[in-house]
C-alpha cells in the first residue's frame, strides 16, 4: 500500500504555568493510500491533539509541536508556514469533529458553507457555477431533497444531517486524507450506524484515507483496518483490528475489552481499570500506565518502555508483554 | 412480586408558546404519551431509546418534579400527590447525568450527602455522621474525602459522591437517568459494578435510563423500550434479546457496533430519523421508518399488549397473538 501520511516521533507539549505537559509524546505511525486507522483512547490521551497537531490546528500560546515530523506528499508539515498549512487543510487533509451544531456556522446557509470551502481554495469560482456540485455532494452524503435543503440554517437540520453537511464540507474538495473527530459521539445509535455507512462507502469510492479518532471501541472496530491505543499522550499498542481485539496485548487495552458490557455474552462483573488518567510532566521517566497496571514491576517505574516491533508486525510499548511475546516465537 | 411503583397512563405535553401573528393555536409537545409501567421490588427496570424520545421527560414526572398533564403516580399501593410528596422523596432517590453539574461546587463533600437527611430528618450532626460513613465505605471513598469540595475529585468518583448523597435518606428506589454516559469506560465499568453490589446487597431497586443498550442490559433485570414518548417493548433483559418483537428494538440492537473488527456486518441501518414529537405521525409512530409497515399501521395506534407472558410489544405485526393489554 501507498503510503500517504507518516508521522514521526511528534511531540506536542501544552504550557501551563510551570508546567510542561507532554499531551503527544513519541508519537510515530503511517497512514496507507484507502487505509482507516482508528485512534481509541480515553478522555484526556492525546488522541485529538496527535489529530490537530498534524494540521496545525493547535493554539499556538498554550501549545507548541516540541519535535517530530509530518511527512505528507513531500513535505514537513511541521515545518510548514501558515499558509502552506492553509492551501492543504481542507483541500487535500480535512476535518470534522465532534458536535456538528457547533462546528457550523449559523448565520450561513448550508450551501453557502459548503462553497466556502471550494472557493477558499479556488478563488476564481462563481457561487452559480458551483450550485450543482453543491447538491451533488449533498447528494452523495445522503441528504434528502438537497434543492430544498441548500438553503436551510443548520439550527432547521437534525443532528445526523448536520454530520452529513459537515462531511459534506470535508470531501467538498475531495481530500486524500480525512481527519474524523469523534464524528458518531453527539449522534443516536441509529444515526450512528448511517454515519458509519457513508464513511465506508466514501472511502471505497474515493480511495481516501480516513484518521477515526473514537473512545467507543465498537464504533473504531466496526470500520477500522488498522487500530491504535493511546494512553498519556503516547501509543501503548497498535496493530491490525483483528490483532488488536481478538489478541489485546497490552495490560491497557486488555482493561479497556474488559470494561465494555456485551451485547452479546453474560459478564456478572466488569473488569475496572483501578485509579484514574493520570496528568504527565515533562519528561516522563516511567510507564505511564504503570499506577494502574496490575502486573507492574519495579524497573516498569524506572524507565519508559520504548514502542518496539513484534515479530506478527504490531508495536506494543510494555517490558511485560514484550518477554511474553519473546516466549510466544 | 410486590409493585414498587406504578406509573397509570402518565402524559406530559408541553404546551408551545404561540407565535406573534399566528392566528391558529400553538400546538403541543407530546413527550410522554401514555406510559403504564410497574416496577417491582429488588428489580432493576431500564429505560432505553434515542434521544428526545421523553426518556428523561418520563423519570422526572416520577419524580414529581414536573406535574404530569395526566395519570397517576403510585408507590406502595398508594397514589402520590402533594401531600405525602415529603415522604415519597425520602424513598425514592436520584442519580444525575452529569456529575460536574449536579454536585454544589460551593459545599463540602460531607454537605452534599447529609443534605438530604438535612431536608428530611432532624438529625444532629452527630447522628447524620454515623449515618454517612458507611455510605462513603460502601461507595468505596476513603473517609478524607468528607472534608474536600467536589473539584477535588475526578468524574467518577464525583458520581460515587452523587451516589452517596442519593442513599443518604435509605431509599427503596434509585432513578439513574445516564449515570454512566459522562464517565470514560474504564470508570463506567466501576459504577455499574457498584450499582449491581448495591442492588443485591441493599435490596435497592432501579428505574435505569441510558441511551446504551449494552449498558442497560449489564444492569437490568427488564427492559422497556421507548420511543417517541411511548414504550413499544418490554420484557425481562434474555427474552428481550433472544425475541426481539418490534421492529424498533431490533433495528437499535443492530444498530450497535460490536467491539470485534469480525463481527458479521448487520441489516441495513435503520432510515430516517425519530421524527418531531410536536406533530408525531397518526397511527404507530414508528410506521415512518418500520420496514415493516403496512397500511393499518398509518392508522391505528397499536396498544402494548402481552404477547407471550411477561413480554409485551406495541406493534401491528404481532396482533392477534397473545393476550390483553397491559
Amino acid at each position: 500500500m501507498e503510503t500517504l501520511l507518516e508521522v514521526k516521533e511528534l511531540r506536542t507539549c501544552y504550557y501551563t504555568g510551570s508546567r510542561v505537559i507532554p499531551a503527544a509524546d513519541d508519537v510515530s505511525f503511517t497512514l496507507g493510500r484507502g487505509e482507516v486507522l482508528g485512534v481509541v483512547g480515553e478522555s484526556g490521551c492525546g488522541k485529538s491533539t496527535v489529530a490537530r497537531s498534524l494540521v496545525g490546528l493547535i493554539d499556538r500560546t498554550y501549545t507548541r509541536i516540541e519535535s517530530g515530523q509530518v511527512l505528507f506528499g513531500g513535505k514537513d508539515l511541521v515545518k510548514a508556514t501558515p499558509k502552506e498549512l492553509c492551501a492543504i487543510r481542507g483541500s487535500r487533509v480535512s476535518m470534522i469533529f465532534q458536535d456538528p451544531f457547533v462546528s457550523l456556522s449559523p448565520v450561513y446557509t448550508v450551501g453557502d458553507q459548503i462553497f466556502e470551502v471550494m472557493k477558499a481554495h479556488d478563488p476564481g469560482l462563481r457561487r452559480k457555477e458551483a450550485q450543482e456540485t453543491i447538491l451533488e455532494l449533498m447528494r452523495k452524503v445522503g441528504i434528502p431533497s438537497p434543492e430544498l435543503r441548500v438553503r436551510d440554517y443548520p439550527y432547521q437540520l437534525s443532528g445526523g444531517m448536520q454530520q452529513r453537511v459537515m462531511i459534506a464540507i470535508a470531501l467538498a474538495c475531495k481530500p486524500d486524507i480525512l481527519i474524523a473527530d469523534e464524528p458518531t459521539t453527539a449522534l443516536d445509535v441509529t444515526v450512528q450506524a448511517q454515519v458509519l455507512d457513508l464513511l465506508r462507502q466514501l472511502k471505497d469510492e474515493y480511495q481516501m484515507s480516513i484518521l477515526l479518532i473514537s473512545h467507543n471501541l465498537g464504533v473504531i472496530a466496526s470500520i477500522c483496518d488498522r487500530v491504535m491505543i493511546m494512553y498519556g499522550g503516547v501509543v501503548v499498542e497498535e496493530g491490525t483490528s483483528i490483532q488488536v481485539f481478538r489478541q489485546p496485548a497490552h495490560p491497557y487495552t486488555r482493561g479497556l475489552l474488559a470494561a465494555i458490557p456485551s451485547i452479546t455474552e453474560e459478564k456478572e462483573e466488569l473488569y475496572s481499570i483501578p485509579g484514574t488518567v493520570p496528568v504527565f510532566q515533562f519528561p516522563v521517566t516511567r510507564c505511564r500506565f504503570a499506577d494502574r497496571c496490575e502486573r507492574a514491576g519495579e524497573r516498569c517505574f524506572r524507565e519508559e518502555p520504548p514502542l518496539t516491533r513484534r515479530p506478527d508486525g504490531r508495536r506494543l510499548r510494555c517490558f511485560l508483554a514484550a518477554e511474553e511475546g519473546r516466549k510466544d516465537c | 412480586m410486590e409493585v414498587l411503583l406504578e406509573t397509570k397512563d402518565i402524559k406530559k405535553y408541553f404546551p408551545l408558546r404561540k407565535k406573534l401573528f399566528q392566528k391558529e393555536p400553538p400546538g403541543v409537545v407530546k413527550a410522554v404519551d401514555g406510559i403504564s409501567l410497574r416496577l417491582y421490588k429488588g428489580e432493576a427496570l431500564g429505560l432505553i431509546g434515542e434521544s428526545g424520545c421523553g426518556k428523561s421527560t418520563f423519570s422526572r414526572v416520577v419524580m414529581q418534579l414536573i406535574p404530569p398533564t395526566q395519570g397517576e403516580i403510585w408507590f406502595r399501593g398508594e397514589r402520590m400527590t402533594k401531600k405525602n410528596l415529603m415522604e415519597f422523596r425520602q424513598r425514592v432517590q436520584m442519580v444525575f447525568q452529569d456529575p460536574y453539574s449536579s454536585l454544589d461546587p460551593r459545599m463540602r463533600v460531607r454537605e452534599i450527602i447529609e443534605e438530604p437527611l438535612r431536608v428530611h430528618t432532624k438529625m444532629n450532626a452527630g447522628e447524620k455522621l454515623a449515618v454517612v460513613r458507611p455510605i462513603l465505605e460502601r461507595i468505596g471513598l476513603p473517609e478524607e474525602a468528607l472534608e474536600k469540595y467536589p473539584h477535588e475529585f475526578s468524574g467518577g468518583q464525583r458520581q460515587r459522591i452523587g451516589i452517596a448523597r442519593a442513599l443518604a435518606t435509605q431509599p427503596e428506589l434509585l432513578i439513574c437517568d445516564e449515570p454512566v454516559s459522562a464517565l470514560d469506560v474504564s470508570i463506567q465499568s466501576s459504577i455499574l459494578n457498584l450499582f449491581k453490589g448495591m442492588q443485591k446487597e441493599l435490596g435497592l431497586s432501579y428505574l435505569f435510563i441510558s441511551h446504551d443498550m449494552s449498558v442497560v442490559k449489564h444492569v437490568s433485570d427488564r427492559i422497556a423500550v421507548m420511543y417517541l414518548g411511548r414504550v413499544v417493548e418490554l420484557a425481562e433483559t434474555k427474552e428481550l434479546f433472544a425475541n426481539t418483537l418490534h421492529p424498533y428494538s431490533q433495528a437499535l440492537m443492530n444498530a450497535i457496533p460490536a467491539p470485534d473488527p469480525a463481527a458479521p456486518r448487520k441489516a441495513a441501518a435503520l432510515a430516517g430519523e425519530p421524527p418531531s414529537p410536536i406533530d408525531p405521525p397518526p397511527g404507530c409512530v414508528f410506521h415512518g421508518r418500520c420496514p415493516h409497515a403496512a397500511e393499518r399501521c398509518s392508522r391505528e395506534v397499536p396498544s402494548l399488549r402481552e404477547i407471550t407472558p411477561g413480554h409485551f410489544a406495541a406493534c401491528h405485526l404481532h396482533a392477534g397473538k397473545g393476550g390483553e393489554d397491559l
